[in-house]
């Protein structure tokens, strides 16, 4: 079986380094971008399975990204789990129901929550 | 307001002058029929006295001639044709001994008839009256009475005719003087019910509403007052319609303004909650992440370095909060003290020694003076330009801090030797939570307030905080501080 890939895109580099050192223990190919522009860049490039999106970013936030590849036909069948500091229950709203996004966790996280879900997003057949 | 109610009937102002003056009228109109009354009677009185006077007058002299001669035919044809004389009742004639020789009424003779009195004629109720002519001549002896019974039918016809005439002008009269007064008293009540008409307008909030009515006289003065009261009211009730309006304007501009501080407000709570969640998240993260994972020594260490500096960041975040917290309650005081900036510059290199590689140079003036102020704060201001200097630095660069002297204020400044700052953040890097981005190295990351506590601390001191940069080539933040601090400004 193919090696799955996932895209960590968040502008704190302490939580790119621990959602790296965690996936990639989980077993998946990781790859970062500290901001949404690049993000969006590695994304069409390396078309990954899964993206775990920060929503606060300077330049281009998590919302949008997420918007532009809900969107776009060829980038749509890409899991995206929100990951954010916003825990109100409209932005909870918003990421879930309105841009789609297939989880949604607020930060500080659980880890091994974090991997569950990442673990049923990938399995979950298309 | 109820009207008075007088003897159960409502009556109107109108309704009491005109009452008033018919009053009048009817007391004027009794006395006059009362007095031509008696003006009447004593005119007929004396005209039928007259009259019967005359008639008598001519009889007097016939009767005693033919009495003399003895002419009982000739004295009793007189006497018939005097009493067919108008109103003449009877006539007859009673001799010495009052006892009736001769009469146009048979039923008198040889009665007897004394002399009639002289008295009212008209207090008598009879339908006639009588007066007596003694029948005396010259030197002849008394021989006799002339009785004259006159009808009082006429007289007291044209009386009754006299004062029914007076009544019925009297009447006419007061008739008049009613309709005069009823229009003399709907000319003077106009300008009062003018004026009521007024003052139910101004009641409900019409107060353009005036009396037109000028005469020099009471009502006038009356409708004068009331207009400059109608004018005033009006006045006051457009200022107090102003100031209302300008109240109302004040209120919603500060209820704007408290929205807009509440916005804030929340917006920073949510900020706050953000910026705490993030170092949060690593010492939750990475502390599973030790407990989870088989790391190397290398790794281990990292992931605990990690863990200290977000521990220590989160330390400082909330110190820094408790300040903002200080300074946005107002009660952010100065301790003031005198001290040297060159000195206070040696303890921060001393208490920055081991927290930032790179070496620090300074180029104060020998005569930089000390300076009055709170030590404690400016050093929090100096250790916080120190430290980001190191963090925008490239490795092994130097900061330079210099110093120098401006009139009654010292100017301090901290140049490095980083990446330089946009055009666009020079004010916002002054912001609450605002960071430079790109920054070196994780755990050198800041918390985002300093630079907004740097500001407000020089603020308090009346002096300044701000930075030059040049794009590449590193920045210089100065600040402006004055040589002394009078202890009433020291509450800013």
């Amino acid at each position: 079986m193919k090696q799955k890939k996932i895209l960590i895109v968040d502008d704190d580099p302490n939580i790119r380094i621990l959602l790296s050192l965690n996936i990639g223990a989980a077993g998946y190919e990781t790859f970062t971008a500290e901001n949404g522009l690049k993000g969006l860049e590695l994304i069409k490039q390396d078309k990954p399975d899964l993206i775990v999106l920060d929503v606060m970013m300077p330049q281009m936030d998590g919302w949008e990204i997420c918007k532009i590849i809900k969107d776009h036909s060829d980038l749509q069948s890409i899991k995206i789990l929100m990951l954010t500091a916003k825990n109100a229950e409209r932005d909870k709203m918003i990421g879930r129901h309105i841009l789609k996004a297939d989880d949604y966790m607020t930060k500080p996280f659980d880890i091994t929550e974090l991997l569950q879900s990442i673990e049923k997003l990938l399995a979950a057949p298309e | 307001m109820k009207p008075k109610v007088w003897y159960g009937f409502f009556l109107t102002f109108r309704g009491k002058l005109v009452l008033g003056i018919s009053l009048l009228g009817i007391l004027l109109n009794l006395y006059d029929v009362f007095n031509e009354n008696i003006l009447i009677k004593n005119f007929v009185t004396d005209r039928e006295l007259t009259k019967l006077s005359a008639v008598a007058q001519l009889l007097v002299d016939d009767v005693i001639n033919d009495f003399l001669v003895g002419n009982q035919p000739d004295l009793l044809e007189m006497l018939y044709l005097a009493s067919s004389q108008k109103d003449v009742e009877f006539i007859c004639v009673s001799d010495t001994k009052n006892i009736v020789r001769y009469s146009t009424n048979a039923a008198l003779i040889n009665t007897v008839y004394p002399p009639s009195p002289n008295d009212d004629i008209l207090k008598n109720h009879l339908r006639y009256f009588v007066r007596s002519f003694p029948l005396q001549k010259n030197n002849l002896p008394f021989m006799g009475t002339l009785h004259i019974g006159y009808s009082l039918r006429s007289a007291k016809a044209d009386i009754r005719h006299a004062l029914f005439r007076t009544i019925r002008e009297d009447t006419l009269l007061l008739l008049c003087s009613i309709l005069l007064a009823w229009f003399i008293s709907g000319f003077l009540v106009n300008p009062l019910t003018e004026m009521k008409n007024s003052a139910e307008k101004i009641a409900k909030g019409d107060f353009t509403a005036r009396v037109a009515y000028d005469s020099p006289d009471r009502i006038g003065e009356l409708a004068q007052s009331f207009n400059s009261m109608a004018f005033q009211l009006g006045d006051l009730t457009q200022n107090l319609e102003n100031k209302i309006k300008d109240k109302t304007h004040q209120l919603e501009e500060s209820n704007k303004k408290l929205l807009e501080l509440d916005k804030l407000k929340s917006n920073f709570v949510s900020m706050v909650s953000h910026e705490l969640r993030t170092p949060l998240t690593s010492i939750i993260g990475f502390s599973r992440t030790l407990l989870n994972l088989k790391l190397s020594e290398e790794k281990r260490a990292e992931c605990l370095n990690i863990i200290e500096a977000e521990g220590k960041r989160l330390a400082r975040m909330v110190e820094e909060l408790l300040d903002i917290t200080k300074i946005e309650a107002g009660n952010f005081s100065l301790n003031i003290s005198s001290f040297s900036m060159v000195g206070l510059f040696q303890e921060c290199t001393a208490i920055l020694k081991d927290r930032i590689a790179c070496p620090i140079e300074f180029k104060f003036p020998p005569d930089l003076p000390e300076i009055n102020g709170d030590k404690d704060r400016i050093r929090q201001v100096a250790i916080n330009l120190l430290e980001n200097a190191a963090k925008y630095s490239p490795a092994g660069s130097t900061i330079f801090v210099g110093g120098k002297n401006a009139g009654n204020e010292i100017i301090i400044s901290v140049t490095d030797r980083g990446k330089g700052i946009d055009e666009n953040d020079k004010e916002k890097i002054f912001e609450k939570f605002y960071r430079g981005r790109d920054e070196i190295t994780a755990t050198t990351r800041g918390s985002g307030l300093g630079l907004f506590i740097a500001r407000q601390i020089l603020a308090a001191h009346n002096g300044s905080i701000w930075v030059e940069s040049e794009s590449g080539k590193g920045s210089t933040f100065f600040f402006k501080i004055p040589k002394s601090i009078l202890e009433t400004t020291a509450h800013a």
